[in-house]
């Protein structure tokens, strides 16, 4: 897959880049907006990533022309809702990206598998915070996961999905384990004694439940008086409607009588009884609001007089309540845990199981590494390798991105996708520039038919001959 | 609600109104709760007017509040005329001994001013502010329990079981006649406190009767439970639209609920819901409860309007 073509709009404020093979964003310090222009693209390709500083992405128009096996696409995205277009135009899709985004990346990738697409971003992309640290799970930026597990399992069609939820529950189940016990330590450390949990609320308690429930009924009946207003515009439009026709009914005495509202069997009595259900609505509401106050006064909720010791010590009196037994808890977590580890070693076994995937990945992985001169840093369990803390500064980088040359390789061999390699800031994990150059050289040359863009204040004029420079504002073009 | 005097005072006021219109429910066209003259004023039919007076006391038992007394009477002695009726309601058993009831402290008194014994008729007229007028029958003493040094709802209790036996006596009782009474005085308490001039019509005490039913309907009938928000927002607006009311009161003829949505349910299915496939669950209910708030709305109309037509 090649970006061709981006073009963005910000209200009166344009941006046109043409991409090539090998692209650079280059801005001559730190500041000035390369990451902005890397998140557009992503954003442009139908991605959730956050909004960037300065900007509000659901006020950016996006155009994207891209090129993946021959077909090319445009792809137009504002706010949440998305377009896509093959060109020469012959079909145009619409896709609201909140509950759509896989439907869209399985036209533009031509992929169907729901984990490959899942993980997509995560293979060809390294962020300027994160992109040093994710090698083969956690979040790739904002919301967006990457799991290696569920690539290789998309990649080789392996069924593992009833083992991943089941994971899934239980940790939360073990995250609510851990919070109860956390809790019984705060009693043990502020020697709280145990109370009758039965015993009746403070009176904050009470009013501040009692506060909820009257919002939320008084919030019910704004509902109500709405839906009045509702069916009084309704019966309006319809009488308006009526009217338009100037209708006119003969009766037997030869008279000609109009059709409208005061005419029409009925229509004068329907908006009376709407209004009168509308004031016994305001009624309640006012009457739950006076109630409110009151309760809110009588508190001292509203008036923010709640006194800090008053509230530390409201949160000792509800903890105390609370009874646990640490023996039990202890038990329960850890049975968890091993249950949870249980599973994670079923996956693991399934996933190697005759794989061609990961023997490819791991071959194309130690290869690049030892190219990159970090070999040594790989350990036996190779691409699905737990011990990732320890690798960080230039040789952690390094490890990245023959992760990421593994990954995308491993795309063209099994799916036949060309990903591009979009890196974000070359340099931020103090990569010297003879190391900048080593690692840009080897990139070139494993995924010499790929795309690659990157963001720097560096230039590598060998590698990227051209460069988009940026001056100030990415998007800060006028049209006229 | 009434924890304050000042709301107490409101508060009976309003009841006093609602007590009045009850009592005057076949000739009473207008309401007025801090009317132009007085505390409350009832337009009749026959053009007369009912003149009220309402003073309650926070402390009726202890306090012989002889200067609430003095300033009603010298209020309503203004504009007496021979023609209209005046009433002076009030919650305390003195300063007028008659309306001690001694077998019931407890319940309404309504005394004419020629029942009243004469020491209490020139206690009256030492109020009036035009010493020489001749006070009739027309002017009434009406003595209402209600207490504040009692829970709010205890201390209105007897009147609210007076009034729904007058609801109930009615030639067409009225149905949930303690939520019907309760209705009116919050909604007269409640709009006489924000509006100084507040009139409201019988046409409109009715409709807010009949607006009860259709909100009650359509929102909290069992039934409502089993449909989730989307279709209870329909059920309440569509319940309210003059075609769909009037497409069903046209092709509903004297058959059970049950049978006429069966038997219509395309019909149905298309008007509330513009569409033609099969309904779902959901959608069954909601069309079986916009039709029976309809039905019943439309009936109850009817027989109302044969009642009170005016």
């Amino acid at each position: 897959m090649k970006i061709l073509h981006l073009a963005l709009k910000e209200g009166m404020y344009s941006k046109k880049v043409d991409f090539k093979d090998r692209m650079q964003f280059y801005s001559f310090d730190n500041t000035q907006g390369k990451t902005t222009a890397i998140r557009l693209i992503l954003h442009a390709l139908g991605f959730k990533v956050p909004n960037i500083t300065g900007i509000n992405l659901k006020n950016i128009h996006s155009e994207i022309h891209i090129e993946n096996n021959g077909l090319e696409f445009k792809i137009t995205r504002s706010g949440d809702n998305v377009w896509l277009e093959d060109i020469p135009r012959t079909q145009r899709r619409y896709f609201d990206i909140n509950y759509q985004q896989i439907d869209l990346h399985t036209l533009i990738f031509g992929e169907y598998d729901i984990y490959v697409l899942e993980n997509i971003l995560g293979t060809f992309y390294i962020d300027q915070t994160k992109g040093g640290v994710v090698f083969n799970r956690g979040d790739i930026i904002g919301s967006i996961h990457f799991s290696v597990d569920k690539l290789i399992a998309g990649l080789q069609g392996t069924e593992i999905t009833d083992l991943l939820v089941s994971i899934d529950n239980q940790k939360k189940e073990l995250k609510k384990l851990k919070f109860a016990q956390s809790i019984l330590m705060y009693k043990k450390e502020h020697n709280l004694k145990e109370t009758n949990s039965h015993e009746e609320g403070s009176k904050y308690d009470e009013a501040l439940s009692q506060i909820k429930k009257l919002e939320y009924e008084t919030k019910d009946l704004s509902k109500q008086l709405n839906n009045l207003e509702n069916a009084i515009i309704s019966n309006n439009s319809f009488i308006d409607h009526i009217e338009n026709y100037n209708l006119a009914v003969v009766n037997n005495n030869g008279i000609e009588i109009p059709v409208n509202k005061k005419t029409l069997k009925g229509f004068n009595n329907i908006n009376p009884v709407i209004q009168a259900q509308k004031s016994i609505l305001k009624v309640k509401i006012e009457e739950k609001k006076r109630y409110i106050i009151g309760l809110k006064e009588e508190t001292r909720i509203s008036s923010g007089l709640f006194e800090m010791a008053d509230y530390q010590s409201q949160i000792d009196d509800s903890i105390s309540k609370i009874r646990l037994d640490n023996a039990i808890l202890d038990n329960l977590i850890s049975k968890s845990e091993t249950d949870i580890r249980h599973k994670q070693h079923n996956i693991n076994e399934k996933l190697k199981h005759n794989s061609e995937v990961m023997q490819f990945m791991n071959k194309t992985l130690i290869k690049y590494a030892e190219l990159l001169g970090v070999k040594n840093l790989i350990d036996k369990d190779g691409i699905k390798t737990n011990n990732i803390q320890t690798k960080s500064g230039t040789s952690g980088f390094k490890l990245i991105i023959a992760f990421k040359i593994a990954y995308i390789l491993s795309f063209k061999r099994f799916c036949g996708i060309k990903l591009p390699l979009i890196i974000d800031s070359l340099r931020n994990n103090e990569v010297s520039e003879l190391n900048a150059q080593l690692i840009l050289k080897i990139v070139d040359e494993a995924l010499k038919d790929h795309q690659i863009i990157i963001a720097s204040i560096y230039k590598y004029p060998e590698i990227f001959n051209e460069y988009h420079e940026i001056k100030g504002k990415f998007i800060n073009d006028i049209e006229f | 609600m009434s924890n304050n005097p000042s709301m107490f005072g409101y508060q009976f006021q309003a009841d006093t109104a609602v007590y009045l219109f009850i009592k005057n429910i076949l000739s009473c066209d207008n309401i007025k709760v801090e009317g132009k003259f007085e505390d409350i004023e009832l337009l009749l039919s026959s053009g007369d007017v009912l003149y009220c007076q309402a003073k309650a006391s926070y402390y009726p038992k202890k306090i012989a509040d002889t200067a609430k007394l003095a300033k009603a009477i010298k209020t309503l002695s203004t504009i007496y005329n021979n023609k209209d009726y005046f009433i002076y309601a009030t919650n305390q058993l003195t300063p007028i001994d008659t309306l001690k009831n001694s077998f019931d402290d407890e319940a309404i008194v309504t005394k004419r001013f020629d029942e009243l014994n004469e020491l209490e008729q020139q206690k009256i007229k030492n109020y009036y502010n035009k010493k020489n007028i001749n006070v009739g029958s027309n002017f009434i003493v009406l003595r209402i329990p209600y207490e504040s040094n009692v829970p709010t709802n205890d201390s209105r209790r007897f009147m609210i079981e007076r009034m729904v036996s007058l609801l109930k006596s009615l030639k067409e009782p009225l149905r949930n006649a303690s939520v019907i009474y309760e209705l009116w005085s919050s909604y007269l308490n409640h709009n006489s406190s924000r509006d100084k001039t507040l009139t409201v019509s019988f046409r409109e005490m009715i409709m807010l009767y009949h607006g009860y039913f259709i909100l009650q309907k359509s929102t909290t009938s069992p039934e409502a439970d089993l449909i989730d928000d989307y279709f209870y927002d329909i059920v309440q607006t569509k319940v309210n639209r003059y075609d769909i009311i009037n497409k069903i009161v046209q092709t509903y003829s004297k058959s059970s609920i049950t049978d006429y949505v069966n038997n219509n349910l395309e019909m149905l299915n298309e008007l509330v819901f513009s569409k033609c496939e099969e309904p779902t669950q959901n959608e069954k209910i909601a069309i079986r409860l916009i039709v029976q708030s309809v039905i019943e709305y439309s009936d109850r109309f009817i027989k109302f309007k044969e009642i009170f037509d005016k």
